[in-house]
């Protein structure tokens, strides 16, 4: 195990090169320049063009390509993490550091009510296979999975206006300084990202306690007499949990990279946010810094998910 | 094994794939505090004091400049001021579009993402500013007076006595100086370098400055330009650099030092307490503001302005509609239109009104006349003559707008602009077969073209593709989000575009930015190589009397958007920011910038 360790953890290496390569050629490709944008009034810039030259040089953007990409590598393992948004000028390790804390609460809350109400969804869905509670679980997943939830987002917007006029507040607060206005603000993306993963999570489950439920070990632990509560508990759930633990895990890393667009409708200022406006902005750094992150992520979480077949089931051996 | 790499690589891809994806498309606080302390002062609208002029200086309005006459804004009914008891306290809660861009430095940056915050921190103009009861006229502001020259090429301000920074610090003449010298020319120490502002255009054809005794100091212009104050009194130049600040840390290598880093110190009507990127910024009441109103009472009266960021359109309107905001935000895609007042109505009833601002969603159409097709005057008068101007304000204004001649406000474009081809329905058939026999002339029948276009002007510009149809030309749109459509605009491959109406382009810097040559401005409406442009923007700061100024903006006018057809403008109509009706004496400009009189150093909130 402790050798698998290693071995995937030199893995993140080359993996997070290459994804540095293809994050910054991205970046360099994509149309739009951030010192127009940083210069630009509204109506368009006045400035001359040797104003924006000047400007250009001032944030590096005139130095080659393969001189900026050194940098910014540079500047993410000396500690700086890609240094300093060009827009606003913030070190990226302090907008990472505020900005990751809302995006991890965010992640935690919807994982947490995902697998609650996934879970045992997807075990009543199984046992009650295409009788009525199934029919319901079904018709609730398929629209979870269905619909986009930026449409949903905006038309709870919309409805808690029309019908109760109220809004969530806007400003976020920290869980610590006012519990109650935090679930205020979290409580409707938490709400809407769940549903949608829930569907998912939910038919997997289904489907993996179907399979179980099948099993031999499962007829006999029956026939030895043993309450159904146990059977369910003990022989079905530890054993269809593995794709749920892949599929939790799988949520978890996009979650932890920030909802893109809830955090924006939301005014919830996490990764995703974060993401967003330097998208908009072209803020070269802090882009590339931050999917660079949502990468190592995806690597770290993956692992994680590893790791925790085994608990799950000893059976899993990674030694060879 | 092999899955084990695959797999964290693919997850990679995808995540990065969403990103571009992304980047490629696009673009505790319910109840407002009313604060406890109530003033009771009788009083009357604001009224602002007169600048002293120095006698024998020569008066064609280095205080007073009308620029233009200001269009009278209708519609929405607003409440009516009546003489009252200001209630002192409360805070003001303002929706704000983004986080300001530039740490916060006004050097670097004019984005209305930065400047209505700017404003309210460090006052709304500089030396001088918009007088608040007539937006086209100048009044001081830190400085008390001024005098010019004879031949307007000196500027001496008298520097206001007993202004403080927010920090206590004295705001004397020699701060004013180095503000305008970091502004102008920037900093070198060393081999470092800190760049000039890069609005130092507003400055107009600076000179130098000097420092002179009793607190005054003097802007020298290499050319005469009596109407100076008007460029210099925007928002784009606050005064938001103090020397004690900023000196010692350029010297010690921070060339690049920015407001925020120094705590946002200026010396406007609120202080800066505090801003949390993507959430919202906070001020408090500058107890040792420097400005009175008209009849003594000392300003401001908020004790402070909560701004809040809300980057998704739709959840600000939201937002507005369930009371959790005071005032609108300013900016594309936060103003309401007028299709939505109902909606606001419904939500609030009477509780709210609409300040006016000339815009609506209207658009330009700019052309490259560098390069075929459109170095062909011929098809550029064609679409003039075409398009009926009348359905722009039918379509995009809701029926509230006007048929627009160019930079101008319509009320001080020249009187005849209805009449001229193309403007006139009642000569529509004859202009048309003219427009079509132009097309024909040119050979250019089923040519197609393509216009680029920012993703927030989709509804404008299809209008004007939809206008085109018919003519014989076709016009594609291509959309893109704003950061990318800057940097096409400030190249030259491109056949038409999207241009905006901003009609504050009264001073000769302001007209050669916005539809000059190429090389004096890369983002303007237009691309030509017409030096007579330039000569007459020249001219205007050499004209001595308003009547003299406002025949040659209409001639310029007539020139650009007629004679050459460099731009075509449709119609103007209403962009609207809503305020709740206990917030009083808040205003915007109808034609100038938004963040003008936007420092809220006079509203406040009605118990």
């Amino acid at each position: 195990m402790k050798g698998y360790l290693v071995r995937r953890l030199l893995l993140f290496v080359p993996t997070l090169f290459f994804a540095s390569l293809l994050i910054f050629g991205a970046m360099r490709v994509l149309p739009g320049d951030v010192a127009a944008r940083i210069i630009s009034d509204e109506e368009g810039a006045y400035v001359t063009e040797q104003q924006y030259e000047r400007l250009r040089e001032q944030l590096g953007l005139d130095e080659a390509l393969p001189v900026q990409y050194g940098k910014w590598i540079w500047s993410m393992v000396n500690g700086d993490f890609g240094g300093e948004s060009l827009v606003t000028k913030e070190p990226i390790s302090d907008m990472v550091s505020r900005r990751l804390t809302v995006t991890a609460q965010l992640a935690l809350y919807t994982i947490l009510l995902t697998v609650i109400i996934a879970v045992p969804l997807g075990i009543v869905a199984a046992i009650y296979q295409d009788k009525w509670p199934d029919y319901l679980v079904r018709t609730f997943t398929i629209a979870g999975a269905a619909i986009p939830n930026f449409w949903l987002a905006l038309m709870v917007l919309l409805m808690l206006v029309l019908y109760f006029n109220w809004t969530p507040p806007l400003r976020y607060v920290s869980l610590w300084d006012n519990p109650v206005e935090h679930f205020q603000k979290v409580f409707l993306p938490v709400l809407i990202l769940a549903w949608g993963y829930t569907a998912f999570m939910t038919r997997i489950t289904r489907s993996n306690v179907l399979e179980v439920l099948r099993q031999d070990y499962v007829r006999t632990a029956r026939s030895k007499g043993l309450h159904e509560v146990v059977v369910l508990s003990r022989h079905v759930l530890r054993n269809a949990l593995i794709p749920v633990v892949t599929v939790a895990g799988f949520y978890l890393s996009f979650l932890m990279s920030g909802s893109l667009i809830l955090e924006n409708i939301f005014g919830i200022p996490g990764i995703g946010q974060g993401i967003i406006s330097a998208a908009t902005e072209r803020d070269y750094p802090v882009i590339q810094s931050l999917t660079l992150l949502m990468v190592f992520f995806l690597l770290a979480i993956n692992l994680l998910v590893d790791v925790l077949y085994k608990v799950i089931d000893p059976r899993i051996d990674y030694s060879h | 094994m092999r899955m084990i790499m695959i797999r964290p690589l693919l997850l990679a891809i995808l995540a990065l794939t969403s990103v571009m994806a992304f980047a490629a498309c696009s673009d505790d606080e319910p109840t407002a505090t009313r604060g406890p302390e109530a003033t009771a002062t009788a009083t009357t609208p604001a009224a602002t004091s007169t600048p002293t002029l120095t006698p024998g200086t020569p008066t064609p309005t280095a205080t007073a400049a009308p620029l233009l006459p200001t269009a009278t804004p209708t519609a929405t009914p607003m409440p009516t001021p009546t003489p009252i008891l200001i209630t002192r306290g409360g805070i003001l809660r303002v929706g704000h579009r983004k986080d300001p861009p530039a740490a916060w430095d006004t050097m670097r940056s004019t984005n209305y993402n930065l400047t209505p915050l700017t404003a309210a921190i460090a006052g709304e103009g500089n030396l001088v500013q918009p007088c608040w009861d007539d937006e086209t006229t100048i009044c001081p502001a830190i400085a008390e007076s001024w005098d010019v020259n004879s031949d307007f090429t000196s500027y001496t301000f008298k520097i206001r006595d007993g202004v403080k920074w927010h920090d206590g610090e004295p705001l004397t003449a020699e701060d004013v100086v180095y503000w305008v010298n970091l502004f102008v020319n920037g900093a070198k120490v060393g081999d470092l370098e800190r760049l000039p502002g890069v609005a130092k255009a507003q400055f107009g054809d600076f000179k130098s400055v000097e420092l002179l005794a009793g607190n005054s100091m003097r802007i020298n212009l290499n050319n005469p330009d009596a109407f100076y104050l008007d460029g210099l009194a925007m928002h784009r130049v606050p005064i938001f650099h103090p020397q004690h600040l900023f000196e010692p840390a350029i010297q010690a290598g921070n060339m690049d030092v920015t407001p925020l880093e120094l705590g946002n110190i200026a010396a406007g009507p609120f202080k800066f307490v505090s801003y949390d990127p993507g959430i919202g910024v906070v001020t408090e009441r500058n107890d040792e503001y420097w400005e009175k109103d008209g009849v003594g009472n000392q300003l401001p009266f908020l004790d402070g302005v909560e701004y809040f960021i809300l980057p998704d359109a739709s959840a600000y309107h939201a937002a507005f509609r369930t009371g959790r905001l005071d005032r609108g935000a300013m900016g594309r895609g936060y103003y309401v239109a007028p299709s939505m007042v109902p909606q606001y109505r419904d939500s609030l009833g009477d509780d709210i009104y609409f300040l006016e601002r000339a815009g609506g969603a209207s658009a330009g159409l700019g052309f490259n006349t560098l390069k075929a097709p459109f170095s062909d005057i011929r098809l550029r008068e064609a679409i003039s003559l075409w398009i009926d101007r009348q359905t722009a304000i039918d379509t995009l204004n809701q029926g509230s707008g006007k048929i627009r001649a160019g930079f101008l406000d319509p009320s001080s474009s020249d009187p005849t602009y209805l009449t001229w081809p193309g403007y006139n329905p009642d000569t529509r058939e004859a202009d048309r077969a003219k427009a079509k026999q132009l097309v024909a002339d040119a050979g250019a029948e089923g040519l197609e073209f393509t216009i680029i276009l920012p993703n927030t002007m989709g509804t404008a510009m299809e209008w004007w593709a939809g206008a085109i149809d018919g003519l014989g030309l076709t016009a594609k749109l291509q959309v893109m989000d704003v950061t990318a459509f800057d940097e096409r605009k400030a190249g030259t491959d491109w056949d038409a575009t999207w241009t905006g109406g901003n009609m504050d382009q009264g001073t000769t810097a302001l007209i050669n930015f916005s539809f000059g040559q190429k090389s004096d401005s890369p983002y303007a409406g237009t691309v030509h190589d017409d030096p007579k442009i330039a000569e007459e923007a020249t001219r205007l700061g050499s004209v001595r009397s308003n009547a003299e100024r406002n025949q040659i903006l209409r001639e310029l006018e007539k020139y650009i958007f007629l004679d050459k057809a460099y731009i075509l403008q449709a119609s103007v109509g209403l962009d609207l920011i809503p305020v709740r009706s206990y917030v009083k004496d808040t205003k915007t400009s109808f034609i100038l910038n938004p963040p003008t009189f936007a420092s809220f150093s006079r509203t406040w909130i009605q118990k």
